[in-house]
């Protein structure tokens, strides 16, 4: 046992020092939890409207203290149902590490439920402080509560909060320090269920509660955006505008970045001797470099639609609107938001799996979330489109690319859920409507800017890493593209990928993009840009076969497409997967056979293209 | 073990009290209740209990949720197929399966 820490009763006083203060907040989905969290610690740990976007641990410091706040899990109830909502009771409950203090976070206008989970955390011989959130949302909806007598009947301190208010934080700020000060009732509430609803029933009557009514703006639009058919409609109408904006408003954007980094790489090759040095830093790193930020502008648009759909409540409608196709692979409609996020990137997607509260829905999930179009393949797809479809087509096959990876996840989920189906408890599935909200500028601002950066921490590094790898491969031992090394393992594999009309080149580009799918772009730049450095776009165009033959054929180009759709080719996907399964098998596995399909499905699809054009 | 504090009892069992908490589950639904996935968008009642074939965990779950016995719950709308459907219950909208409604069982609502 140890010897301090666990305050037993609330005047025990075991030595707290400052430096080590640990409070861990504790709250339903979607109280709140998550925005204060940020605001106390200005982590600015992601804030969704919806349920289950806190999935992974949180700490950080209250900023001008040494308290260190964990954000656990939204939760409903402390009695977990299923082993990834244990994390909440057994960081509460750990022999060795308990907190010092647990902040219970209560939406005002879901204050009976937020009391169902107080009762329980007053269980836990920890001093509970009491933050009340949405107070101005419960007047809005006419409801009302006396805080200072709703204090008084839970027995506990009661702090309100309303977003901006910088008094209440200070307050806020003073009462976290001291947990010992925090008033505790004299018994905790009971914990069967007759008697626990008869303890909320006499704290909301002590308290003057009167419930809010249903959000009426709420009811309007949810009648319109959850209507069987329109709902329908809008919802794919949604998906498919996201795409367009995607491809029509980041191209402008696009251009002036690859112009800016074409006359920086001139610049410096101007400046300094025509040595093979000076051709790494302008071909390997600036062109490196311009290739990986070229792609931001269409990932800060992809994002800011997510952020908009996540924060103003529309993801849970989508997701509700999506639960019976997911059902009918087997999973439930939280899976699509692991999917959605699988759209920016598999390993957020796969992080995102933690929400569903099945272990093996999660491995079905976490299985073929690496098939959704992610958005390291949109570079790839953006250049292969650019290069074989004409530009009225060019965002619906963009669109129809998305579609395939969606339904090849759809079809592999299906397979999976029913390999992994066991005798299991089928475990409920529910799923929060928060109520419509209009996202605040900074937070959306925010969400676009942290996937940016880790758009370019996580795979920035890597491109630039390969690229000058890649450099060197290309230009070692020296005497041309023919006689490199790389060349030499592209030509060993190039009869592997024969029949889906990919040479050498392409075989070294795909070998390349393992590290990194979007690679393969500044792969097959740098290889053209070494034939006809003037323009790699033309220049990709203009390889050919020995035989004098186009490379790029509408069925190569297609069988490419097909092939980056489905292989995993994706070190840091496989990375995720196995910290995420546990073992080695799991990544091996999904190595295997998502290989194998991109093989298969771009023969086919070479096949197919090569006999209609 | 001496050391040990006086909360430490408390905390122990506390898993073990979450887990054999008691809700009324009955084996049929009598004459005058029904089944929540029965109820009509726009309708609300009361719940009364669970089925007794509901898995126990779910059955603690679907109570923690707010559709406890004696409150009341409003169906809102049901998704395109019938499923699933979001209902209002204490205070809160919430979509669950119809699988999972089917096992809240409900008694007409006295109106207040």
């Amino acid at each position: 046992m140890s010897d301090h820490c666990s305050p037993a009763g609330r005047n025990a006083s075991p030595a707290l020092t400052a430096d080590n203060l640990r409070l861990a907040v504790v709250g339903n989905p979607n109280c709140g939890k998550s925005t204060l969290f940020n605001r106390l610690t200005g982590a600015k740990s992601k804030v969704g409207n919806y349920p289950g976007v806190t999935v992974a641990r949180h700490t950080g410091v209250v900023t001008g203290t040494n308290i260190m706040l964990e954000d656990l899990p939204g939760t409903y109830s402390l009695d977990a149902i299923s082993p990834d909502e244990q994390v909440v009771i057994d960081s509460l409950e750990d022999p060795t590490h308990a907190p010092d203090g647990v902040v219970a976070v209560i939406d005002a206008t879901a204050l009976r439920r937020g009391l169902g989970l107080l009762g329980q955390l007053q269980q836990l011989g920890l001093p509970v402080l009491v933050v009340l959130t949405f107070n101005d949302e419960l007047t809005r909806l006419n409801g009302r509560l006396d805080i200072e007598a709703f204090a008084r009947a839970v027995g506990h301190t009661v702090v309100p909060v309303t977003a901006g208010d910088r008094r209440q934080a200070a307050v806020l700020t003073k009462l976290l320090a001291d947990p010992h000060s925090w008033n505790a009732p004299a018994l905790p509430a009971p914990l069967a269920p007759e008697r626990a609803t008869k303890w909320t029933d006499s704290v909301l009557t002590a308290s003057g509660w009167s419930a809010p009514t249903a959000d009426r703006r709420t009811r309007r639009i949810d009648s319109v955006l959850l209507h069987p058919v329109a709902g329908t409609i809008i919802f794919f109408a949604v998906m498919f505008a996201l795409f367009q904006a995607i491809f029509t408003l980041a191209a402008p954007l696009q251009g002036l970045i690859e112009e800016g980094f074409a006359w920086l790489s001139e610049l410096v090759r101007t400046r300094l001797p025509d040595t093979a040095s000076t051709g790494l830093i302008t071909d390997g790193l600036i062109g490196g470099v311009g290739g990986v930020l070229v792609f931001i502008p269409q990932i800060a648009l992809l994002f800011l639609m997510i952020s908009l759909m996540e924060r103003t409540g529309y993801m849970s409608r989508a997701a509700f609107l999506m639960d019976r196709v997911m059902g009918t692979v087997g999973l439930e409609g939280r899976a699509f938001v692991a999917m959605l996020s699988g759209l920016a990137c598999a390993i957020p997607g796969i992080l995102a799996t933690r929400s569903l509260p099945n272990a093996r829905d999660r491995l079905a999930a976490m299985m073929t979330v690496p098939l959704m179009t992610c958005s390291a393949r949109l570079p790839v797809y953006t250049m292969l489109i650019a290069m074989a479809v004409p530009l009225p087509w060019q965002g619906a096959t963009l669109f129809a690319m998305y579609v395939l990876g969606a339904c090849a996840t759809m079809a592999a989920a299906w397979v999976f859920s029913r390999v992994l189906k066991a005798g299991d408890r089928p475990l409920p599935f529910y799923m929060e409507m928060p109520g419509y909200q209009l996202p605040r500028l900074r937070d959306v601002a925010h969400d676009i800017q942290a996937a940016c950066m880790h758009f370019l921490r996580r795979i920035g590094g890597v491109i630039l890493l390969l690229s000058v790898i890649i450099w060197i491969g290309l230009n070692v031992p020296g005497g041309g593209i023919d006689n490199s090394l790389a060349a030499q393992l592209g030509h060993a594999l190039a009869p592997i990928f024969a029949p889906l009309g990919f040479d050498w080149r392409i075989t070294l580009g795909l070998i390349a993009s393992m590290g990194a799918r979007e690679v393969f772009v500044a792969t097959l730049g740098q290889i053209a840009a070494a034939a006809n450095p003037d323009d790699p776009g033309m220049a990709l165009m203009a390889m050919t076969w020995p035989d004098g033959t186009p490379l790029f054929t509408a069925g190569a180009v297609a069988a490419l497409l097909v092939f980056f759709a489905f292989a995993l080719q994706c070190v840091s996907t496989i990375a995720t997967l196995r910290r995420e399964s546990g073992t080695w098998r799991w990544p091996a596995i999904a190595f295997a056979y998502m290989t194998t399909l991109a093989w298969i499905a771009a023969f086919i699809a070479k096949t197919i293209v090569d006999l209609v054009v | 073990m001496s050391t040990t504090f006086s909360s430490a009892p408390v905390t122990a069992g506390l898993r073990h009290q979450l887990e054999t908490r008691v809700l009324p589950v009955s084996p049929e639904v009598a004459d005058d209740h029904f089944r929540l996935d029965a109820l009509a968008p726009g309708a609300s009642a009361t719940v009364a209990g669970f089925c007794a074939d509901v898995d126990p965990a779910v059955i603690r779950r679907l109570n923690d949720l707010g559709l406890a016995p004696g409150q009341r719950v409003e169906v809102l709308r049901k998704a395109p197929l019938q499923d699933p459907v979001v209902v209002r219950a204490c205070d809160c909208e919430i979509a669950l399966r119809r699988r999972d409604a089917a096992g809240v069982i409900l008694c007409p609502c006295a109106d207040e």
